[in-house]
């Protein structure tokens, strides 16, 4: 009945602008947002939620979901907290694991 | 389960009776996930408390939202339509996207029931019927999303 749930075909990575934080740090960037990894949440689903929440390109958000399934986590966003708790808020509604923290200068 | 042709706007399915129930099921478990498994943040701050407390404040509203609209989903005759052996079913775009939001509270919330195990390699069979519930909804959800986001990406046979 349903399609298979293994795991997603690992696309060559392409990584666009953007895919790292600003170097800078201002109080208008002062908080990274982070998706951390959890084995329940399927791949293509995370990848999903990222273009959805994001707007992001389907590379670019299967860039960052497989950085969060081989490194533990991945960051997502640099800004402001305003923006980032917005994020975090959005990210959570569809129970990823998602937190801000704030970037020390 | 299939996937009929509509617009940009919409999905339609056809739904077997045994897929429909299965669908209602799941849906009807919602909410599941605790709260408390949403953290704002993993940095002790100064004001943790607060935005943490405005964070569930905010979980917990849009919580209520959904659990409203998916009640109105479970109990509106007009959701589903009989049609032949089963059923049609037409939903928005933006109707799916919260559907996968139930989806993997049901999904997330049945594996916490579980015990956070590891899913790869695949955790042992449960030992209790009350874990042979949590897994089979946990597996089910996490069916119904990979059909959800494949007839959003248009992948889903027609």
């Amino acid at each position: 009945m349903f399609l298979t749930m293994a795991a997603t075909v690992q696309p060559q990575v392409l990584p666009g602008p953007g895919l790292r934080p600003e170097p800078t740090t201002t109080p208008e960037h002062g908080y990274v947002v982070i998706c951390w990894d959890d084995p329940v949440n399927l791949m293509d689903y995370v990848t999903h939620v990222f273009q959805t929440v994001f707007g992001w390109t389907k590379t670019k958000a299967e860039h960052h979901m497989l950085e969060v399934h081989n490194q533990g986590r991945s960051v997502l966003a640099r800004t402001g907290l305003e923006k980032a708790e917005h994020y975090v808020h959005q990210l959570q509604k569809y129970r990823l694991q998602a937190t801000l923290e704030h970037v020390e200068e | 389960m299939k996937l009929f042709p509509t617009n940009a706007a919409s999905c339609g399915f056809e739904f077997t009776p045994q897929e429909k129930q299965l669908f209602f099921e799941v849906l009807a478990l919602y909410p599941l996930t605790p709260p408390a498994h949403q953290r704002l943040s993993r940095t002790p701050g100064p004001d943790d408390a607060e935005n943490q407390k405005l964070l569930e404040e905010a979980l917990a509203a849009h919580r209520q939202e959904t659990r409203q609209r998916v009640q109105a989903l479970l109990t509106d005759p007009r959701s589903f339509q009989a049609q032949g052996e089963g059923y049609s079913w037409t939903v928005s775009r933006e109707d799916l996207e919260w559907l996968l939001q139930v989806l993997n509270d049901v999904r997330v919330g049945s594996w916490l029931a579980l015990g956070s195990p590891k899913l790869s390699p695949a955790p042992k069979l449960p030992s209790t019927p009350e874990a042979w519930a949590h897994r089979r909804a946990m597996d089910i959800a996490g069916g119904f999303e990979m059909l959800f986001i494949a007839a959003l990406a248009g992948e889903l046979p027609v």
